[in-house]
């Protein structure tokens, strides 16, 4: 589903973030991508996000090479994306219900769907009751919970998540990990991107550890 | 239907986080349309009362000597196709008769003169869509009439009042011109210090997969919602200055009496409300294409 050809990324006047990177993952798999902070985690997802275009090399999601596609091309690719951002990226002066069900109003989808799916998403992380609470009234933990039913909501079959348990007390950070693994059932590719080796204990996927850019399968 | 409710609330956020701006783009968009309609309204204004000038002014045809009366009444009816009004023989007697009347007591001047010293004439009134631009190409078409002598029209006065004319209507043109450049560029300013104000949720949109349209979309909104607001302060700047006017003692006003009294019809507070929309969306247009690219 996702091919990484000899990528190279580099930043004008910094250390290469990548360094040619061949990968691939397929439909179903969990994906864990780990590695110290500034290993190249976030540019990693960002390349498949085609937020960003690496320097050398292709970046495939299917069959399409992600620089080669136009801006409308380029947004139906990212719509099949669900991501969690490192920072969250939401819309801080809007409601917790227009974040989650925004993925699907620019989807299209129908109002009382989208609506009855981001609801459903948000009961399952605990926020059924702060639906139309501001996003900026939020403490960090909840943010993050918003972020990760935002990723969630439409089934895409790339779930792209950045250190999603970074603010998260462990009951919802187990909780979140389970939902993240019930994405694969369906057919769904999960790409995790943690910097934290105690967190990848209990995990039994495919990893793959990251530093200056290069990468290395551990099994 | 979802999407339109996004853009309305992201557009609303713009204009609740910078009220001024958007109140200072909405006046200019109000001011511009009050005086390029005024402009607009008082040159047409002028160009009707032109044109109703221009129909009631009578052209005399002097016809020569030789023309006995069942011929200048023929040539009197041929003159009336020609105009597309209405043509008079008048007889030299007849002439003679008002010459007198108008001299009054000084009649006496004429006891000298022979009977017939006064030429038979036509008098000629064009229909009532001849305006005056079209008195000379009258003129000239009458003079070709066989059996006309010449033709008097008062020609240096129906051109100083066309060029009159032309002027407003040229400068109005150019002043309309100019105000929707200025007011243009002012929206547009103002949209793009939203645009830079709302950079981050931007990025998150196109992130998510938003298309350029649905993240343009909020900003169309807002720049039509001001230039709407602009609009309708125009029309009712009209319809302030028309009460005003009806308060006032009798005389001549700006409304009744040059036209701008048109814009307080209730279609033209529309279209004012209308051309202010299209105003705001298509300066928002050219401010998006220079900061979405």
């Amino acid at each position: 589903m996702i091919r990484f050809f000899q990528v190279h990324k580099a930043y004008p006047g910094q250390d290469a973030a990548l360094v040619d990177v061949d990968i691939e993952a397929s439909e179903g798999e969990f994906l864990i991508l780990w590695g110290p902070s500034g290993a190249g985690k976030s540019t990693f997802l960002r390349l498949l996000l085609g937020a960003e275009a690496p320097t050398q090399g292709q970046v495939l999601v299917g069959e399409r090479n992600l620089a080669r596609l136009s801006r409308k091309e380029l947004a139906r690719h990212r719509q099949s994306v669900g991501v969690v951002f490192q920072d969250f990226r939401l819309l801080s002066r809007r409601s917790v219900l227009d974040n989650v069900r925004l993925p699907l109003v620019i989807r299209g989808a129908k109002v009382r769907e989208a609506d009855e799916e981001a609801i459903r998403w948000l009961d399952e992380l605990g926020l059924g009751d702060r639906l139309h609470a501001p996003v900026e009234r939020l403490s960090g933990g909840e943010r993050q919970r918003v972020a990760i039913a935002r990723a969630l909501v439409g089934a895409p079959p790339l779930l792209l998540v950045d250190e999603p348990t970074s603010q998260l007390d462990a009951h919802w950070a187990r909780k979140a990990m389970e939902l993240f693994f019930d994405q694969t059932g369906r057919g769904a590719l999960v790409v995790l991107a943690t910097h934290d080796p105690m967190f990848l204990e209990n995990l039994s996927h495919r990893r793959v550890r990251i530093r200056a850019g290069r990468i290395q399968e551990e099994g | 239907m979802r999407i339109l409710a996004f853009a309305l609330g992201g557009a609303w956020e713009s204009i609740r986080r910078a009220p001024l701006s958007h109140l200072i783009a909405a006046l200019t968009v109000g001011a511009t349309l009050v005086v390029a309609a005024g402009a607009g309204a008082i040159a047409l204004g002028l160009r009707e009362l032109l044109d109703d000038w221009g129909s009631r002014v009578e052209l005399t045809l002097y016809l020569s000597d030789d023309l006995d009366e069942e011929a200048g009444r023929r040539l009197a009816a041929e003159a009336a196709r020609t105009v597309g009004g209405s043509a008079r023989w008048v007889a030299p007697e007849e002439a003679m008769e008002r010459l007198r009347q108008a001299l009054g007591d000084e009649e006496g001047l004429l006891t000298d003169l022979p009977r017939l010293a006064l030429p038979a004439t036509i008098e000629v009134r064009p229909g009532g869509t001849a305006g005056v631009e079209h008195l000379p190409h009258l003129a000239e078409a009458l003079s070709r009439l066989p059996g006309v002598e010449e033709v008097d029209w008062g020609r240096g006065l129906a051109q100083r009042l066309a060029l009159v004319g032309r002027f407003a209507e040229r400068a109005s043109a150019v002043l309309l011109a100019v105000l929707l450049l200025g007011t243009a560029l002012l929206v547009g300013a103002v949209i793009r210090l939203s645009v830079h104000a709302r950079r981050d949720e931007i990025e998150i949109l196109q992130l998510l997969g938003a298309t350029d349209a649905f993240v343009r979309l909020p900003f169309l909104l807002e720049g039509g919602f001001a230039g709407g607001a602009g609009g309708l302060a125009a029309a009712v700047a009209f319809h302030l200055l028309a009460a005003w006017e009806r308060g006032q003692d009798a005389g001549p006003t700006i409304t009744a009496d040059l036209g701008v009294g048109l814009l307080t019809a209730p279609l033209a507070s529309l279209a004012l409300v209308l051309a202010g929309m299209l105003l705001g969306v298509t300066a928002t247009v050219f401010a998006l294409g220079r900061e979405l690219r």
